[in-house]
């Protein structure tokens, strides 16, 4: 009967992140004054599905530290607790502390409770400062009256020639009161080597919590608290430890997922366990889904911010969605074929034209529907950043806040993924390079606290994502001086646009980015390739001393792509759209060779490379030569090029198929689609056909110089 | 131990030991046979988008039901000297290892069925494919059949039909 608990442990890692990711996103938006009791309600509710389910798996630790979150929680549901800085500090410190464990256990199997220790010290001070001084200790088995007191040694020393009658000593039999018991009261002899004041004190305390209550009081350099060492296994100082966990298992080992009896091997006590509680945290998702207001759970609806967190869904393999799409993918291929029999046939059959546009019809709304599954709420992304934004500031002593605008606005899960790691980096350049120390701004005129924005919105079939603050804005003096040291050409009388440009030229910016103050750019141009990758592009707007907003164009999926659909050879390929700049027939004399080989083409003033497919892909075009051929041209990771191609057939939508899934990568191919005649087309990987396609600058140069003369 | 699986079921005549079915077809003039369990489907060899920069034995890929599979001619691979593309010429789509992956034949002849008993070793001389990828041989009727191993042929580095794997390049032995 045992059941293999392993078999859940994918389901439990999900689980457990999307609660911390709730937790998050929660405590991020806990207005200290008055918190919401919806929102402590829901952090709660997180917490304790964590704490049921780490139970189940044996990760004891975990539970501890959501017990003691749970705890806190519910002070702050009594009002015992404001969910101050500070609070929500050590809270959010415990969801990475977890997610960290997490990770290592995801990654390797293995992780080191131990590191959760500090902060489970730091959240149960929180419960039990509280806790004192409210006299309160509640239902809880692990709350501050529970807890076993330790023993520490207190000496204060004083500089020689101070008496301690100097000392407070009213206001420390105060405090130390309040902590906890004094055994063993010494006062000094004076003399230098000695402590003016020794005692023994028996308290609930941690070391370090005693000896900031004294060291506010007496100053810190006359402090000092240690472990009371001298006296027998009554104050062994082995409560600093993990108490056993409160929704025990019976187990004694506190480690996750070691131990004789919360170990994954023993099977047959996990399971029965997990038999108990019916399915998978089953327990938790009754109570959770009862206290979820209905009119939310409809899969589709557009939600605000804060509902979605709680929004009912169910978990899909995406291979399954992937299935699906293809499928769907199908259906309309053959719909046009359908179509297509449909025109071609007696010219009598109304009836079966109307049919098949009704599928038609159909058919696409299903395509479209189910494109829908893949795509979520940016809003996942933006609450990752509020987190970024609230840790750099503090760090670099800086006010800043951080609002979000169109979280609702749905993109690919997997474009969403990708996009993280090039937002946070542009986040993370706003708060440290754009806005200033609050100082600054004071003396600039602005509000002391400054404001980065994070916008997205529907666009002409696809997203824009805003990253704006209000602060410095680029220095165009330092961005063209960097821009000369790295060699690149540049004058001073070009435009703003063309110099906020520069910072996405490769390079630009990294080696100095510590020292780098008021010149953004750092790592730019990876942020822009990586928006490139997605099939979308970058733009920058700046005003010096106003601020930077940075905008991101996305499609909305990845798995559809806008082509031009060109052949060459006598075969089909798809150029993305996003590559192209124009098309056009090249007059005689417009194509030039030089001297090692490679073939130019001039357009306007400057001259571009030539790409023949023939020799890249070894496909060779029907045309005689580059002059009989279209050209298009094409720009990637700010170079152009000319790619030589047989015929333009059209515009259209394809969707993205993987050649990789049943054969390997190919050089110079994107994937592949499947057109409506059912055949499939290649689609060009425009960035690696062009890396393979570099003029030298100098012999541009030389042909530029040519051309002028 | 011999519960009758569906394929020995299907097989006719009814015979004392378990038999294993294979697909016969033709690759210019020799016959070959391969483990019928490993095919998906049998289709016209039609509407292939040749594959650049692809050895010349992977005669492009194909749309099945928008999955993009290789189309693999061994006759190029073993090196035939006619290579023509008729009517008969059909396309074998295989399962192995989790791929989609379309073979190219002269055509396709009959599903044979043959005991343990029935398969003989593979030859000391030499064919034109590789030993290592020949399982035996079988008969039917007169004619003698090459059985391939194809699912170890598919996958061999040597057809580099799969990207290589990162860990058999990095244990490249050193001493």
């Amino acid at each position: 009967m045992a059941v293999d608990l392993t078999r859940f442990l994918p389901m439990f890692f999900q689980e457990t992140e999307e609660h911390l990711a709730a937790m998050e996103a929660h405590l991020l938006r806990l207005d200290p004054r008055a918190p919401d009791p919806e929102a402590l309600h829901s952090i709660f509710r997180a917490a304790h599905s964590v704490k049921g389910n780490s139970t189940i798996f044996g990760a004891s630790r975990f539970s501890e530290v959501m017990h003691r979150i749970e705890t806190i929680l519910d002070h702050m549901r009594k009002e015992e607790l404001a969910p101050t800085h500070d609070v929500v500090s050590v809270l959010l410190e415990a969801c990475d502390g977890v997610r960290e464990q997490l990770r290592l256990l995801k990654g390797s199997g293995e992780s080191r409770p131990e590191a959760l220790q500090s902060v489970y010290d730091r959240l149960t001070q929180l419960t039990l400062s509280e806790a004192v001084r409210d006299g309160a200790s509640g239902d809880d088995a692990t709350a501050p009256t529970s807890r076993r007191s330790e023993r520490f040694r207190v000496e204060v020393h004083l500089p020689s020639g101070h008496s301690i009658t100097a000392l407070p000593l009213a206001d420390l039999y105060a405090e130390l009161g309040a902590i906890g018991r004094v055994e063993d009261f010494k006062a000094g002899d004076g003399t230098a080597d000695t402590a003016a004041l020794s005692l023994v004190l028996l308290t609930a305390e941690t070391q370090d919590v005693v000896h900031a209550k004294l060291a506010t009081l007496l100053g810190a350099d006359r402090v000092r608290v240690e472990h009371q060492k001298t006296l027998p296994a009554a104050a062994a100082p082995s409560s600093d430890r993990l108490p056993p966990p409160a929704a025990s298992t019976g187990t004694t080992e506190y480690g996750l997922f070691v131990g004789e009896q919360s170990t994954l091997d023993s099977r047959t006590q996990t399971g029965d366990l997990f038999a108990q509680t019916g399915v998978f945290g089953g327990k938790d998702y009754g109570r959770r889904s009862a206290d979820q207001d209905p009119g939310h759970s409809g899969f589709g609806r557009r939600a605000t911010d804060r509902v979605h967190l709680d929004r009912s869904s169910i978990r899909v393999d995406v291979d399954k969605v992937d299935r699906l799409l293809n499928l769907v993918g199908e259906l309309v291929i053959a719909q046009s074929m359908l179509a297509e029999a449909a025109r071609s046939g007696p010219a009598s059959n109304a009836l079966l034209r109307d049919s098949v546009a009704y599928v038609g019809r159909q058919t696409r709304d299903l395509q479209d529907a189910v494109m829908s599954i893949r795509l979520l709420p940016i809003e996942f992304l933006f609450s990752r950043m509020q987190r970024t934004v609230r840790d750099l500031a503090q760090r670099l002593g800086k006010d800043v806040e951080l609002t979000t605008q169109g979280g609702d606005t749905e993109l690919d899960k997997e474009i969403i993924e990708k996009l993280a790691d090039p937002l946070m980096h542009l986040v993370r350049n706003a708060v440290d390079h754009g806005i200033e120390p609050p100082a600054v701004r004071a003396a600039a005129g602005k509000e002391a606290r400054g404001t980065v924005q994070l916008r997205a919105t529907h666009r002409g079939g696809g997203i824009v994502v805003e990253i704006s603050d209000d602060g410095a804005g680029f220095d165009r003096e330092k961005i063209l001086r960097k821009a000369q040291e790295r060699g690149i050409r540049v004058h001073t009388g070009m435009s703003d646009e063309d110099v906020w440009q520069l910072t996405f030229a490769p390079g630009f910016s990294t080696a100095d980015q510590v020292s780098d103050v008021s010149g953004r750019g750092v790592g730019m141009d990876v942020v822009k390739r990586n928006v490139v990758a997605l099939g979308g592009n970058i733009d920058v707007y700046s005003r010096t001393g106003a601020g930077t907003t940075i905008t991101i164009r996305l499609p909305l999926t990845l798995a559809i792509l806008e082509g031009m659909t060109v052949e060459i050879g006598g075969e089909s390929f798809i150029i993305p759209l996003s590559f192209i700049s124009e098309a056009f027939l090249p007059r005689a004399g417009q194509v030039k060779t030089i001297a090692s080989g490679p073939q130019v083409v001039r357009v306007r003033d400057s001259y571009v490379p030539l790409i023949t497919l023939e020799e890249l892909l070894h496909i060779r075009p029907t045309s005689a030569g580059a002059e009989d051929s279209i050209l298009v041209m094409v720009e990637a990771e700010g170079r152009h090029a000319a790619l030589a191609i047989d015929r333009l057939l059209g515009q259209q939508q394809v969707v993205i198929k993987s050649l990789e899934s049943n054969y390997r990568r190919v050089p110079g191919i994107a994937g592949a689609t499947v057109l409506g005649n059912g055949r499939v087309a290649l689609i060009l990987d425009v960035n690696a056909l062009m890396r393979g396609h570099l003029i030298p600058v100098e012999r541009l140069e030389e042909l530029e110089a040519g051309a002028d003369a | 131990m011999q519960t009758p699986t569906l394929s020995s079921l299907r097989t006719r005549g009814v015979a004392a030991a378990p038999k294993r079915e294979f697909l016969a077809f033709r690759l210019g003039g020799e016959d070959y046979a391969i483990d019928i369990l490993k095919v998906q489907e049998i289709r016209v060899f039609d509407n292939i988008t040749r594959l650049p920069g692809a050895p010349d034995y992977i005669k492009g890929v194909l749309n099945l039901r928008g999955l993009i599979a290789p189309v693999l001619d061994l006759r190029i691979k073993f090196g035939f000297k006619e290579v023509e593309y008729g009517p008969f010429t059909v396309l074998i789509v295989l399962h192995v290892r989790d791929r989609l992956v379309a073979l190219v034949v002269d055509a396709v002849a009959d599903v044979v069925a043959l005991s343990e008993g029935e398969i003989k070793p593979p030859p000391e001389f030499a064919t034109c494919v590789n030993i290592e990828y020949v399982m035996g041989l079988g008969a039917r009727g007169e004619r003698m059949l090459i059985l391939l191993d194809i699912e170890k042929l598919i996958s061999s580095q040597e057809l580099g039909l799969f990207d290589a794997e990162q860990p058999a390049l990095a244990s490249d032995p050193a001493s």
